[in-house]
């Protein structure tokens, strides 16, 4: 982890030095409204793209982003936020492609991005201790519990 | 806000260091007068603005009615010159001269580092040495973290849930070095999206048709924009990686970086997605020409079908299911016991008894289907599924095991699908009267049609007409012309029960009226379900509760407004053969007593990818008429 705060501190420069603590910094209040997928037949027609207005982020607030880049000191709280609810359910699973790449965040490769899924697997109570728990606890508890996995190996 | 294009470059807190060509006085003209005009010489003589590459790097083009250029970025401020926006030389005169001005407030608020893709083409093509180049320290910080090695077209699938989906969507990827396998989700999505807010319903209808939103080029990153298509809509999506060189990538990247604090006015019928995506392609690479073909509107899978079919512009294709898709591809291997496991642990509190005489692998096999199940469900209720989610992941990561990963076989793509635009001739029968019949559509699929790439059990056409002759010259009728006809069948699974529907708004004869009737304006929807028989979904028995409502001169009160009831029977043996058969009922209630029953039967036959032939009968009161259409489908 270390290693990886300190890569971004080199790419960021200055503006690392303005880095929040996790808790501010993020997509923060992101909920996924109710998606009742009404039609909206007066609503015409050919372009999918406003789609994600069911996310309540708003792009280009959040302190995890620079020039819309997301900050690679932030990259795991970001990525978390951004995916918590298909996480969750990978890390019960013990695979998937979300969790991979959150393997690959912390720093592990091949072999080792399996042992970290199986490590979370086994880790889900202590990681997700309950429904309510929000992503900055989800990050901090697999800091504790996940973050040494690659490091060791 | 949150779908404009807001790299808020000069709002920056880093500190650069100032490049060397910025090492003048401040006040200084980087070149003089005399100088900028013999560049400026060069140019005309050059004829480059009008060249391809300017013309698509300001996103001028030819005006449909009067002569000359127009430009279809809307934002005022972006063009340099007053006429800039219709006038494509004196653009090229006042960026010469804005790239000679005095760096005041830093480099990158300077001309030549706002319009980067601008000057970048402008000192090549015309050989410019008269002016320093300076550096632009903020767009090589930004290049430098994306690091882009490649790109890719993304189609996601048509989605009924939302009419602006109905076609598909297509957005970049942009490949960064560091990002391949298995941090491909951190990569980054470029979409064209207009900024709509939260309007729904009417407001975003008339904005929406009227250009009434402004629209740009959008950055987020791949993960949060997949999540949307392949969690949330259920959509699978296609991968299709472009074989684009670094030089052309890095015109795509400095094009973005150009116009990002400008806007277009954002247009459903054209200028959407898929044609500002085309552009970028085109800027990236001018020998490609895209935007003059699709002269009105372009439709997502015609622009893969576009890009699969130039020599060696695709260089791999790759199939994303959706959240939906794994679900069934993972329990649609299981037994009926475990399909009703998997059905039991999601709807109940306590796990059914029958699992715990399973073993562990087959349990964890469950599982991994109900938790699949059950995030679809959280995805459209948070509140009521979150805590089931949470108890089912606790007790399925205590079993500890991994299952084997699921495959889903990736279904046909949609550039292999028919072209989206018909033609068809035909002849049929009214009673004893024989008729001749000239049929087209604009867009985009028929429910019989071979649906092979596109949406299974979808239909939907815009811009249909038909005119027919009684073999009487004098008699020569317009038969229909139907704006919109969408139905969109969702047949329950042992998973979802979602309702299906239809619409239809245009002008028609009625089937009830005598043939000669005049055209009476025809709007009606229905609401209701889908049911399979079996699982790969081809019989469908459908039905609708609907109400019409019809204007024309020949009707008692000239309108009227009634209920209907329709049931339909769809039955699709082969990719080539479609049929069905149904019967309908109505009874107007308002503006006349009109009551009418009607009964049909129609098959699809595909010889081909694009010719299909399509008959059928239809019994309308006691009017009998039966008709066949030889079809071909087209790319407009």
């Amino acid at each position: 982890m270390k290693r990886i705060l300190l890569a971004a501190a080199v790419v960021f420069g200055a503006n690392f030095a303005q880095a929040q603590g996790d808790a501010g910094c993020g997509l923060g209040s992101m909920i996924i409204q109710e998606n009742t997928k009404v039609m909206q037949i007066l609503a015409a027609t050919t372009n999918g793209t406003f789609g994600s207005q069911t996310f309540g982020i708003s792009t280009g607030t959040s302190n995890c982003k620079s020039q819309q880049i997301v900050r690679n000191d932030k990259a795991i709280q970001y990525f978390t936020e951004a995916n918590q609810a298909d996480l969750s359910r990978e890390i019960a699973q013990g695979q998937g492609e979300k969790l991979q790449t959150l393997a690959a965040l912390y720093g592990c490769q091949g072999a080792a991005q399996r042992a970290f899924a199986t490590q979370a697997q086994a880790n889900y109570s202590s990681i997700i201790p309950s429904s309510d728990v929000t992503a900055t606890a989800m990050v901090q508890n697999m800091n504790t519990t996940l973050a040494s996995t690659c490091s060791a190996m | 806000m949150l779908l404009r294009f807001v790299i808020t470059l000069f709002s920056l807190a880093l500190v650069f260091p100032v490049g060397a060509g910025a090492a003048q006085n401040i006040n200084q003209l980087l070149a003089k007068p005399e100088a900028v005009a013999a560049i400026q010489k060069r140019a005309d003589s050059s004829g480059i603005a009008t060249s391809r590459e300017w013309l698509l790097m300001s996103h001028y083009r030819k005006r449909t009615l009067l002569s000359g250029y127009k430009s279809e970025i809307d934002g005022r401020e972006y063009f340099l010159d007053k006429n800039g926006k219709t006038d494509p030389t004196a653009e090229v005169g006042a960026t010469l001269e804005a790239f000679a001005q005095p760096v005041t407030e830093g480099n990158d608020k300077h001309p030549q580092c706002r319009y980067i893709g601008r000057r970048n083409f402008l000192f090549e093509r015309l050989a410019i040495t008269e002016i320093p180049k300076i550096d632009c320290p903020a767009h090589a910080v930004w290049k430098k973290n994306l690091d882009v090695v490649g790109a890719s077209v993304i189609f996601a699938n048509a989605y009924f849930g939302n009419p602006a989906s109905m076609f598909g969507h297509t957005f970049l990827k942009l490949q960064s070095r560091n990002n391949s396998a298995d941090r491909d989700l951190l990569n980054y999505g470029v979409s064209f999206a207009a900024n709509t807010g939260s309007d729904g319903g009417i407001p975003f209808a008339v904005l929406g048709l009227t250009g009434g939103y402004h629209a740009g080029y959008t950055l987020l990153p791949y993960h949060q924009t997949l999540r949307e298509y392949t969690n949330l809509e259920g959509r699978d999506v296609f991968e299709y990686s472009l074989n684009l060189t670094p030089e052309e990538l890095d015109r795509m990247l400095d094009h973005l970086l150009e116009v990002q604090n400008t806007h277009f006015d954002y247009y459903f019928l054209d200028e959407n997605c898929s044609y500002q995506l085309l552009s970028l392609l085109e800027i990236a690479r001018p020998s490609i020409t895209l935007t003059d073909k699709f002269v009105y509107f372009v439709i997502p899978a015609d622009t893969v079908r576009w890009l699969v079919t130039s020599n060696g512009l695709v260089k791999e294709i790759k199939y994303r299911p959706s959240l939906a898709t794994e679900l069934y591809s993972t329990t649609d291997k299981f037994s009926e016991d475990l399909k009703l496991l998997t059905r039991e642990l999601v709807a109940k509190e306590d796990p059914p008894r029958k699992l715990a005489q399973l073993s562990t692998d087959e349990q964890a096999k469950v599982y991994d289907g109900a938790l699949r199940y059950v995030s679809i469900l959280a995805y459209d209720d948070s509140a009521k599924w979150k805590e089931r989610a949470f108890n089912l992941q606790t007790r399925r990561a205590s079993l500890g095991v991994v299952s084997p990963a699921s495959q889903s076989t990736a279904p046909p793509r949609p550039e292999q699908g028919h072209d989206s635009s018909q033609i068809g001739l035909g002849y049929g029968e009214r009673d004893t009267n024989g008729f001749a019949e000239l049929h087209g559509r604009a867009a985009y699929h028929h429910l019989l049609s071979n649906e092979t790439g596109y949406l299974p059990n979808s239909h939907l056409e815009i811009l249909r007409f038909s005119g027919r002759s009684y073999f009487d010259p004098s008699n020569i009728l317009l038969q229909e012309v139907s704006i919109v006809d969408i139905i969109a069948l969702s047949p329950w699974s042992s998973y979802f029960k979602p309702y299906s529907w239809r619409a239809n708004f245009g002008a028609a004869r009625l089937a009830d009226q005598p043939f000669d009737a005049s055209l009476a304006f025809t709007a009606n929807a229905g609401v209701g379900n889908a049911i399979s028989f079996d699982h790969s979904q081809n019989i469908i028995w459908f039905s609708f509760l609907e109400i019409h409502s019809d204007t024309g001169k020949d009707l008692e009160k000239n309108s009227r407004t009634g209920a209907g009831i329709q049931t339909n029977l769809l039955v699709k043996p082969f990719s080539w053969l479609r049929a069905t058969g149904g019967a309908e009922y109505r009874n107007y209630f308002l503006g006349g007593d009109y009551k009418f029953s009607r009964a049909w039967a129609e098959a699809g036959f595909s010889f081909s990818r694009n010719i299909e032939l399509r008959g059928g009968y239809t019994r309308s009161g006691n009017v009998d008429e039966g008709k066949a259409l030889l079809i071909d489908h087209f790319l407009f």
